[in-house]
């Protein structure tokens, strides 16, 4: 029915935006190690596509992450939201990835990453909210250019239902030169919540479960 | 490098505390009109009959936030048994403007109520811009209006809502007058509900939202009886994931009335001449029997 289709377009356009900023749809993924005292920015955006204007598209959802190698195996990352930021809220991410396991013949290389995520709104001391977040990301550089195909899963826990929000992708990282590299990201959100009767008209629902995004950042090597 | 650091940190605490944009806009669905009650305007699909005679529409003009809203008082028929005893103010929903909701005052007119309905700002006719503030001082504006006539009785004004209007219904009855009864239909519980439905996350809907739009924190503070409707099949506004937030919320005296095969907007048409007993038997046992 016209109606409902068009109050469904509204709201999504409002409240997918706030799907994203939690369960990872603005980030991509942390893949191999930078190296110690290696530092590099990175620009993200994503989200699930949905309808907005009557258009179809990944609702636009930014990070800016800053990231650091610590050593050899392990790097810290500080990122902040300016879509979040625009809206007036304060939200940040802050963690570490641990490459646990490098890549040899078929076994891929496996890295692990904890981050907590931080959202207040303004002016609104109950509306502080704390996500932690795990990323397991197993990855396989098959050139020596270093393009590397990447997989894996975010799982972000809060305390209410849906407890753990699982969040499983697929990645390509490109390397455009010594200084940058591209991330092109597909990702599954929350596939086992069933999609119908939402207050967003999520596009792309395989088997009516959760909700297909893309994702692509930019990193520049400081 | 460490300027161009400082900037750019100054820059997004600027924008944090200005908070530049507002995500309010899209809870809003207005169409403007020029000319309400224009037979070529209704849609088939809201199933207005147009059976009141035009001797009893008195359009009225009032004035919000400095912006002019338009309404209609439709007084009862005249033969009615409650004629001029009942008054119902009805909080429409989201889409359009009066005209999407003119079947349902037939409906309430029917029965034999006053009823009084009215566009938000931005609705319609109705100048300025949509907004929960707005749409708050709509609501006020036009209860004052009710309560400043001298030929219905005002201690016998109904609020009624519905989907959208059920904001504002709550919030006058919990927030400016409590009043004999409160009509909730297809209520969203909040803001928050709707970002919990969409995005399974648990954040306050002020992320998003401006609009103190929260009818489960606002019913037990009505004081007067609550009858709620929701179709079990309604699609948007999802009965588990809202109706019982405001169900188990609510003080006694309350009713509901869940209908299994309504979804959002046909709730009178699924129930029939059930939909018009159920609400006279609820007013006349609250409001006239008192």
């Amino acid at each position: 029915m016209k109606i409902i289709r068009m109050r469904k377009i509204a709201a999504g356009c409002l409240l997918a935006i706030m799907f994203l900023s939690i369960i990872r749809c603005g980030t991509v993924a942390s893949v191999q190690p930078i190296g110690k005292g290696e530092s590099n920015l990175a620009f993200s955006l994503a989200g699930p596509v949905a309808p907005v204007f009557d258009i179809k598209m990944p609702i636009p959802y930014t990070v800016l992450r800053y990231r650091r190698g610590l050593n050899e195996n392990t790097d810290f990352h500080f990122g902040i939201h300016p879509t979040m930021i625009i809206l007036g809220n304060f939200s940040i991410d802050v963690g570490i990835t641990k490459h646990i396991v490098p890549q040899s013949g078929w076994i891929p290389a496996l890295s692990l990453e904890g981050s907590i995520y931080g959202f207040y709104h303004m002016n609104e001391i109950s509306s502080i909210r704390v996500y932690p977040e795990i990323t397991l990301i197993g990855s396989y550089r098959f050139s020596e250019r270093g393009h590397i195909l990447y997989f894996g899963v975010h799982n972000m826990m809060q305390l209410a239902r849906p407890y753990v929000v699982f969040v499983p992708l697929i990645g390509f990282e490109v390397p455009i030169s010594n200084k940058i590299i591209i991330n092109l990201e597909t990702k599954w959100y929350a596939p086992i919540e069933e999609s119908e009767n939402r207050v967003v008209d999520y596009s792309l629902t395989p088997f009516g479960y959760g909700a297909i995004g893309f994702a692509c950042g930019l990193s520049y090597k400081l | 490098m460490r300027i161009k650091t400082i900037i750019f940190i100054s820059s997004l605490i600027f924008l944090f505390c200005t908070r530049i944009f507002s995500l309010d806009d899209f809870l809003f669905e207005p169409t403007k009109i020029d000319e309400y009650l224009r037979t070529e305007d209704f849609d088939e699909d809201w199933g207005v009959r147009f059976i009141i005679p035009d001797s009893l529409i008195e359009p009225v003009t009032l004035t919000s936030m400095g912006n002019a809203i338009y309404g209609f008082f439709v007084k009862g028929y005249p033969d009615s048994m409650i004629n001029n005893q009942v008054t119902i103010l009805y909080c429409h929903g989201n889409s359009d403007n009066i005209n999407r909701y003119w079947g349902r005052v037939e409906y309430l007119w029917e029965m034999g109520y006053n009823v009084f309905i009215f566009d938000y700002q931005g609705y319609g006719k109705s100048e300025g811009n949509p907004s929960g503030e707005a749409l708050f001082s709509d609501g006020n504006v036009a209860l004052d209006y009710l309560q400043s006539r001298t030929d219905i009785d005002t201690s016998k004004i109904v609020f009624y809502g519905w989907s959208l209007g059920s904001y504002v219904a709550t919030y006058l009855a919990a927030d400016v007058y409590h009043p004999p009864v409160l009509v909730l239909e297809a209520a969203p519980a909040s803001v928050t509900a709707l970002l919990h439905d969409a995005g399974l996350i648990n954040l306050p809907g002020s992320y998003v939202a401006e609009a103190d739009f929260d009818n489960e924190a606002r019913i037990a503070d009505i004081g007067c009886p609550l009858f709620m409707m929701h179709g079990k099949a309604d699609d948007f506004i999802v009965f588990e994931r809202h109706a019982p937030l405001i169900w188990e919320k609510a003080v006694e005296p309350k009713q509901n009335l869940w209908v299994e095969q309504a979804g959002h907007d046909d709730i009178p048409e699924i129930l029939g001449n059930s939909y018009n007993q159920a609400i006279i038997d609820f007013i006349t046992e609250y409001v006239l029997n008192q």
